[in-house]
């Protein structure tokens, strides 16, 4: 793989199941003796797509189209059926916020579990935890229990600490705007300093301004298959928008 | 650079242990996390993993000796010791099958090894069977039972059911995300182990015919290897039964860790 290649996928195939958990159940033996082959769909259909350090990308498509999926696949939560995924680099997804909190414990105690899932070795997470609180603006209550935060207060917690993870690639997953107005404008000025450094970035958002002021390419995504890739931002919201309509139609 | 692809299924137990050695921080800070939110907020705190098999104790004391008149003195301590390694076992394998399904939303999020989630379970009931057998020489001291040398056998009962325990709960892990219905199995089956096991009755009461089938339990034979530790009577636990049970604990972890390793990541997609 080329040193300059921060991603690549190669014939990249996933199927997911259409129903969540059980394939052999009670409710579902009834279904295996029916002709029904809905049990499982491709989510994701010989994805081939070459990403360089540095890109920042954002993905367009509808609910349900597999941008998600996708993500995931990157960051190696999910694995391909078929096809190889290659990876360049420390990788970061953010998806949701507050992943791994536990809610008996402090917010101070919640910085150093979550950073710690998050692969940053717990000695740094240790060090980092005054400039995380002070980015938050929590510090009266960040060794309170976390259960006594309300749900915008978890969310500045969340958001902080991923702001202070420095991977090489960073895949959004709809994860902006945050809190009040005044933690949303620090966020949003977060977010693009971390576009705007060496990492590599991909974007999964609906918020098409957002990928007119970060994006210098774009892919689209349509039922599981990739079907444009370009540095034509304006052509790619078109299609974008052509797809969601034809959905709609349908 | 990293690759994704399906390890191969004899290379999981090295991959679990390569993975549980590298992470050892993130384990220690999870299991001190759980015994902290576990006991934390609790007037009696840690006193709680005393409490538990004091109380079961003296109920089975009453049933046993009072009520059915059992002459056997020994017989508490033997209920505790069964009752204190059959919870640690029960209780991992309880728990641990039922991680991945319970941390759904945390995997889908986060890319981390998730054997942790099932270390983090057998880690915590680890530090707390620790915690429980300080009862015992307290228990022993009280009784005026002699400390003997055969205490040093204590540890291979108490790392052993734990491997056992952390070996069919990876397994089950992976079987639980399919079938869903097997987490009732569990349940049956671990209440059925109960009976079975010898955690209310030592082995000296099995009609010697039929003591090796009940040895071939290799939770029967932690047991019995706790109390012969305890009370310095090794006649029923001979060198073969440890063996034994010591063998079939690692077979079992070689291919909880090997199903675990080959199946996980086809059943996140499924949580």
């Amino acid at each position: 793989m080329n040193e300059e290649i921060a991603l690549e996928l190669e014939n990249v195939h996933l199927t997911y199941p259409v129903s969540k958990g059980s394939l052999i159940s009670v409710k579902g033996l009834f279904s295996i003796f029916s002709r029904r082959k809905d049990k499982i769909t491709s989510t994701l259909k010989d994805i081939n797509l070459q990403i360089m350090k540095g890109e920042v990308i954002g993905v367009l498509g509808h609910n349900g189209a597999g941008k998600s999926t996708l993500l995931r696949l990157l960051a190696g939560i999910y694995q391909p059926d078929k096809g190889t995924v290659s990876v360049n680099g420390k990788i970061s997804l953010l998806a949701s916020l507050g992943t791994g909190f536990q809610r008996d414990l402090s917010g101070r105690d919640n910085i150093v579990l979550s950073g710690a899932l998050h692969g940053i070795p717990i000695e740094k997470v240790r060090a980092l935890i005054p400039s995380v609180i002070l980015f938050s603006g929590l510090e009266d209550s960040i060794d309170k229990p976390l259960r006594t935060y309300s749900s915008g207060m978890r969310a500045r917690l969340g958001f902080s600490i991923v702001a202070h993870l420095d991977p090489e690639i960073l895949l959004f997953d709809e994860v902006f705007a945050v809190g009040d107005s005044s933690f949303r404008a620090r966020s949003k000025q977060r977010i693009t300093e971390m576009v705007n450094g060496d990492s590599t970035v991909i974007i999964v958002t609906h918020n098409e301004q957002l990928i007119r002021d970060m994006c210098g390419r774009v892919i689209c995504i349509d039922e599981g298959r990739l079907v444009l890739d370009t540095t034509d931002i304006e052509m790619a919201i078109s299609e974008y928008h052509e797809n969601s309509n034809k959905r709609d139609l349908k | 650079m990293d690759i994704y692809t399906r390890p191969s299924f004899f290379r999981g137990p090295l991959i679990s242990f390569q993975s549980i050695l590298k992470n050892r921080n993130l384990l220690s800070l999870m299991v001190r996390r759980d015994l902290k939110v576990t006991y934390g907020d609790y007037f009696l705190g840690y006193a709680w993993t005393l409490l538990e098999p004091i109380f079961f104790t003296m109920v089975f004391f009453l049933v046993f000796v009072i009520l059915r008149g059992n002459p056997d003195t020994l017989l508490p301590l033997n209920i505790m010791l069964g009752i204190l390694i059959f919870s640690a076992f029960s209780k991992t394998v309880s728990k641990g099958s039922s991680q991945l399904i319970s941390n759904a939303s945390l995997i889908q999020q986060v890319s981390f090894p998730r054997e942790l989630l099932i270390a983090n379970v057998s880690g915590f009931q680890f530090v707390r069977l620790l915690l429980s057998l300080i009862i015992v020489p307290i228990y022993m001291i009280y009784m005026g039972i002699s400390f003997s040398w055969t205490l040093i056998l204590l540890p291979i009962s108490i790392i052993g059911i734990i491997l056992l325990a952390h070996g069919i709960s990876l397994m089950l892990c992976i079987i639980v995300v399919f079938v869903r219905d097997m987490n009732m199995v569990v349940d049956i089956g671990l209440r059925a182990l109960f009976f079975l096991s010898g955690v209310f009755y030592s082995a000296t009461y099995i009609p010697s015919k039929y003591l090796d089938y009940h040895l071939m339990n290799p939770v029967a034979t932690y047991i019995e290897i706790c109390r012969g530790a305890v009370l310095g009577d090794l006649s029923i636990i001979t060198p073969f039964v440890v063996l034994r049970a010591i063998g079939i604990t690692l077979l079992v972890f070689v291919l909880g860790s090997s199903i675990f390793n080959r199946y996980q990541n086809r059943a996140v997609i499924h949580l």
